[in-house]
């Protein structure tokens, strides 16, 4: 299979300036991981572990203190290699006072493309936001903005969908709706690469979980192994852990 | 085709950046402020007899200059702030969009805005004395666009302050600080050739950093015809800010 992303030995630290004083805190440690085409990769680890900051990374938002990444092997500060990607940030946030394809039309000029209607209304279709397409997003309830948000990562076709905690603080509906979207986003062969807190979530999605703890990856779970595991990934995930702490302890 | 690109982010940031600023409810109050307090006029210029046509327009331009000034300081100090804090920055740059694209749009934004209260402002205060029975001379319009001239210098300061703070206080307070020292240019001309030493020195900085906002004060005097340097000086201050925004921003993390 053909490697779509490739962070090699990223490492990245944050510095935080406070009048006279400087702290550093690392939250990321040498970070290597390959995506092959078509696969969904999660990420699983607790609050601080780093996913947040891998994402960003990928998107060019953040750079990288040592190591670099490459999407198809270009470096994601680079136009080129943008093109290929679409994100969705934890809890989205759009213009309230226009409507979806307003939205979406904007979110297709800025990734280099002319308006497009027809396209529009694809995604809207996909998402299941069609009949909705007059209302302006201030009348949208939570999922409804999530699912707005996927369209937006969507509306350029990339080849690559990175979704920070996709389905966070949406209700149960909502969640198998937004499983099922992504379920068939990738078998029209798109690479999906997310982070979850919710375990059960990238257990029903995934074909590979990395579990990062402190941002460094301490182990990498394919799916067979949660399969064949009778409590499934959130004993191996607790495990890994426990694990992770008796070493440094 | 890569500067078609180009010219379309810098257009769709642009007009989504200026709708918003335009769609915003505190617009809209400023508006009707301005509206109000340039109506007041009227009331001080009956009051001032012989001179009310001088004083309906010294105050409806005065009052137009202090909203407009008002409401563009807080939209330059909030604007890029704003963005990150609810994340929208993410969906732009998570995109090929180029850093200084983004920023131009931005700069261009605040100078459409300022235009568009000035106009808005300027066409009610031009209705009153219309109703007045006044008849504007040319030099009015000369000096709406001064007006707009300084606002737009420092609506840039404001910006490029707002990217060196993560609080939108300090640009805010930083411009009024520079708002009011550029228009005491001639008063710090005349403290140079008193004072020695340290404040000598402090003062003749201050008359090289604050940009001199004087030179667009023609509300004080309306028959004298703009300088033909103004706008070359005006550009300078836009393109220092812009430089100075875009090397902060290059390397900013969100």
């Amino acid at each position: 299979m053909k490697n779509i992303v490739e962070f090699f030995s990223v490492s990245k630290t944050y510095v935080l300036n406070h009048w006279f004083s400087m702290r550093k805190i690392a939250a990321l440690k040498d970070f290597s991981l390959k995506l092959e085409k078509g696969e969904i990769v999660g990420l699983l680890g607790l609050n601080g572990a780093g996913k947040t900051t891998i994402m960003k990374i990928l998107c060019g938002l953040l750079f990288p203190s040592s190591g670099n990444v490459e999407i198809m092997g270009k470096s994601p500060l680079f136009a080129e290699a943008k093109r290929d990607i679409g994100y969705l940030p934890e809890f989205p946030y759009f213009h309230p006072n226009i409507t979806a394809p307003q939205t979406l039309n904007y979110y297709l000029k800025l990734s280099g493309r002319l308006v497009d209607n027809w396209q529009v209304d694809k995604i809207l279709e996909k998402v299941g936001l069609l009949q909705h397409r007059t209302k302006k997003v201030s009348e949208y309830s939570k999922g409804m903005k999530q699912r707005l948000g996927l369209a937006q990562a969507l509306i350029h076709q990339p080849e690559i969908l990175i979704l920070d905690e996709p389905v966070s603080g949406l209700d149960p509906l909502a969640i198998h709706e937004i499983r099922n979207l992504i379920l068939s986003i990738n078998k029209e062969g798109k690479t999906i690469f997310l982070s979850s807190h919710s375990i059960s979530e990238l257990e029903k999605i995934c074909d590979r979980v990395v579990i990062l703890s402190l941002g460094r990856i301490i182990e990498v779970i394919q799916k067979k192994q949660w399969e064949h595991n009778p409590k499934g990934l959130e004993r191996i995930f607790i495990e890994a852990l426990k694990n992770e702490n008796q070493k440094k302890s | 085709m890569k500067i078609k690109k180009s010219l379309d982010v810098i257009v769709a940031i642009f007009t989504r950046s200026l709708f918003e600023y335009c769609s915003r409810k505190l617009f809209a109050i400023l508006i009707l402020i301005t509206v109000f307090l340039i109506y007041f006029s009227l009331l001080v210029g009956i009051m001032a007899v012989d001179y009310e046509k001088r004083v309906l327009m010294d105050l409806g331009l005065g009052f137009i200059e202090l909203m407009s000034f008002a409401y563009l300081v807080y939209i330059s100090a909030t604007s890029i702030s704003e963005e990150i804090q609810s994340k929208t920055i993410y969906l732009v740059f998570s995109r090929p969009v180029a850093r200084l694209e983004y920023l131009l749009a931005k700069f261009l934004s605040l100078f459409a805005l300022a235009a568009v209260i000035v106009f808005y402002s300027g066409v009610f205060h031009l209705l009153l004395l219309h109703l007045r029975g006044f008849l504007c001379p040319a030099e009015y319009f000369v000096a709406l666009a001064m007006i707009w001239c300084k606002l737009s210098i420092i609506s840039a300061i404001t910006l490029f302050f707002s990217l060196l703070s993560t609080s939108p206080l300090t640009p805010i307070i930083a411009s009024l600080i520079i708002w009011m020292g550029g228009h005491m240019t001639p008063e710090i001309k005349f403290l140079i050739e008193k004072a020695e030493g340290f404040s000598a020195f402090v003062l003749n900085l201050s008359r090289y950093v604050l940009p001199n906002f004087q030179l667009y004060n023609l509300r004080d005097t309306l028959q004298m015809p703009p300088h033909d340097y103004s706008l070359y000086y005006m550009l300078s201050w836009i393109l220092a800010m812009f430089a100075l925004s875009g090397f902060v921003f290059r390397k900013k993390e969100f």
